[in-house]
């Protein structure tokens, strides 16, 4: 008797079994996906204070400034670093952190941002001594620390 | 993604044999997979499971369209063949994501191009104007427009987000000023969605771009702005179309019309009822009386043949999707690639929460795709592409050279 209501045993066990498989399986995935990648979960996102400090030579002119990512570099006022240079877009640059790391990102410029001669188009960490280029401005990063 | 492949073997080996297949296309499919997880640029650590996840979802899903339709079951694997195939195309493209801020009006004239030729060309479906028919294909094209408008406000807020967040509620020149461009392009695609009477993309759409603009400025009072906006457009539509009248009547009280407007939804009831615990089996349930339960019904399908464990499960996999992208925009220093991922994540996510929201009865039913699983190949298309850009974001950041 292999037929119950029209239905073969076999299949049905078949079936049964396969589904508990599948679930399973499917369970296994969303258990080890869960599974944080590589470092702890405080340590991703963390806002680590930092402290950049930058030598702007200006048209001639030199000032050292001491900025708090993350912050805006641009021609509008409303930036935290204001340049007055016809050839940085108001809104020009970022400085930002993550983990105790300084980056630089360019903000969509249109005369582009420059890290030590190389044009930055996707997010590049920040060391001491490094030249960052907008317009006909150079910025010498002289310290990032924890601040 | 080895690992996905073996799940998807495990899931496909009990489909029946004339709805998929020829086997070789199964065999390229699997190879396609690993194509595209392994070809990528040499030197970056990318997050592999959320590809590998897509994969898994993908391959459950034409398990489910397999059981529920042969024929679209045929159809769907073209589909994913399609989407793979793009993904792998659009890899080089991706890795440059970044660059795509400088072009966020771009995505704007793409998306209006797009409702443009939805209104010249579109196809009307059981009431809503949602399909592009070229040649044999019909196209969804707000699938992809939802991306284009996550890629736009990602890119807009970045650039104003903090002068947003400062601007005093009261002062209207400041909001009005940076505001604007962001309820014209929002505004603009909401009320073509109410005119297309797809309120379902149009509430995803307003969910994304409220948790977006939130996360971006913290202004909460925006955010409830635009939720009052919605739910003035919502009552509106309740009240000039009909088809919206009845889903809330259905979803009210789904058995005061059982065999006429409130069939769908009650013999859905009966397949998450007979599904129980663990479920009648695979092929073993009856989820084949739901109108369109291959599109808009996939998981109550899912619940009655796996079971309750079974459908937590399959939220359990969107659940840990959503959260990696969040995690691959925390990880990322730049405000635009964080709020790109979160806008990303909080589509796939509110995407999933409001179709599943509508089977089960939480919120009145929207014809959306459950992402990756009902048949649809514009929503395969869109999807597989959010997860291949997601996956190209989840680079770890370039270390000074």
């Amino acid at each position: 008797m292999t037929a119950i209501f029209g239905a073969d045993i076999g299949f049905y066990r078949a079936m049964r079994l396969g589904s508990l498989e599948v679930t399973a399986a499917l369970a296994l995935v969303a258990i080890l996906a869960a599974r944080p990648r590589v470092r702890a979960a405080a340590d991703v996102g963390s806002l680590t204070p930092m402290e950049v400090q930058l030598d702007v030579r200006e048209r001639g002119a030199r000032r050292t400034v001491t900025l708090r990512p993350p912050c805006v570099i641009g021609r509008t006022s409303e930036a935290d670093l204001p340049l007055r240079d016809a050839e940085v877009s108001r809104r020009h640059a970022r400085i930002e952190t993550q983990n105790g790391v300084v980056y630089v990102a360019d903000m969509g410029s249109s005369n582009g941002t420059f890290l030590n001669g190389r044009r930055v188009d996707d997010v590049i960490e920040l060391r001491e001594g490094d030249e960052i280029d907008v317009g006909t401005t150079r910025m010498v990063v002289t310290s990032v620390r924890a601040g | 993604m080895a690992g996905a492949i073996a799940v998807a073997a495990v899931m496909l080996r009990l489909a029946p044999a004339h709805a998929i297949g020829p086997p070789w296309m199964l065999g390229l499919l699997a190879a396609l997979a690993l194509v595209w997880v392994a070809w990528q640029p040499s030197g970056t650590v990318r997050d592999d499971v959320l590809p590998a996840l897509a994969v898994v979802l993908a391959a459950f899903g034409l398990g489910m369209v397999a059981r529920l339709s042969p024929a679209l079951a045929q159809k769907q694997q073209l589909w994913i063949l399609v989407s793979l195939l793009l993904a792998i195309a659009m890899g080089p493209v991706f890795t440059h994501f970044r660059r795509f801020a400088a072009y966020k009006y771009l995505w704007v004239v793409a998306s209006l191009a797009l409702f443009a030729m939805l209104l010249v060309f579109g196809q009307e479906v059981n009431g809503a104007r949602l399909w592009i028919r070229i040649g044999p294909i019909q196209y969804e094209p707000i699938e992809l427009i939802k991306l284009f408008i996550v890629l736009f406000l990602a890119a807009y807020l970045a650039e104003t987000a903090d002068v947003i967040a400062n601007a005093r509620p009261w002062s209207l020149r400041a909001n009005v000023k940076y505001l604007g461009p962001l309820f014209i392009g929002w505004g603009a695609s909401m009320a073509i969605l109410v005119v297309q009477r797809d309120l379902g993309m149009a509430t995803l759409l307003l969910a994304t771009f409220a948790t977006l603009l939130f996360v971006a400025t913290r202004r909460l009072d925006i955010v409830l702005f635009g939720a009052l906006l919605f739910a003035l457009g919502a009552v509106w539509a309740v009240h000039h179309y009909p088809y919206v009248q009845t889903r809330i009547a259905v979803w009210r009280n789904p058995f005061s019309d059982p065999l006429g407007a409130g069939y769908q939804s009650s013999q859905a009831y009966y397949s998450l009822a007979a599904g129980g615990l663990v479920g009648s089996g695979y092929r073993l349930g009856h989820p084949e009386f739901i109108p369109d339960v291959a599109t808009d019904y996939v998981y109550a399908a899912v619940a009655e043949e796996f079971g309750l464990i079974g459908a937590l499960v399959v939220l359990a996999i969107f659940l840990d999707a959503v959260r990696r992208m969040f995690r691959a925009g925390l990880e990322q220093p730049d405000l635009y690639t964080k709020l790109l991922a979160t806008g990303l994540g909080a589509t796939l996510g509110f995407q999933v929460v409001i179709i599943v929201s509508g089977v089960i009865g939480l919120l009145p039913l929207t014809g959306i795709t459950l992402p990756f699983v009902s048949y649809g190949g514009s929503s395969l298309v869109a999807n597989f592409l959010l997860i291949a850009l997601v996956w190209a974001m989840s680079a770890r950041p370039r270390r000074n050279a």
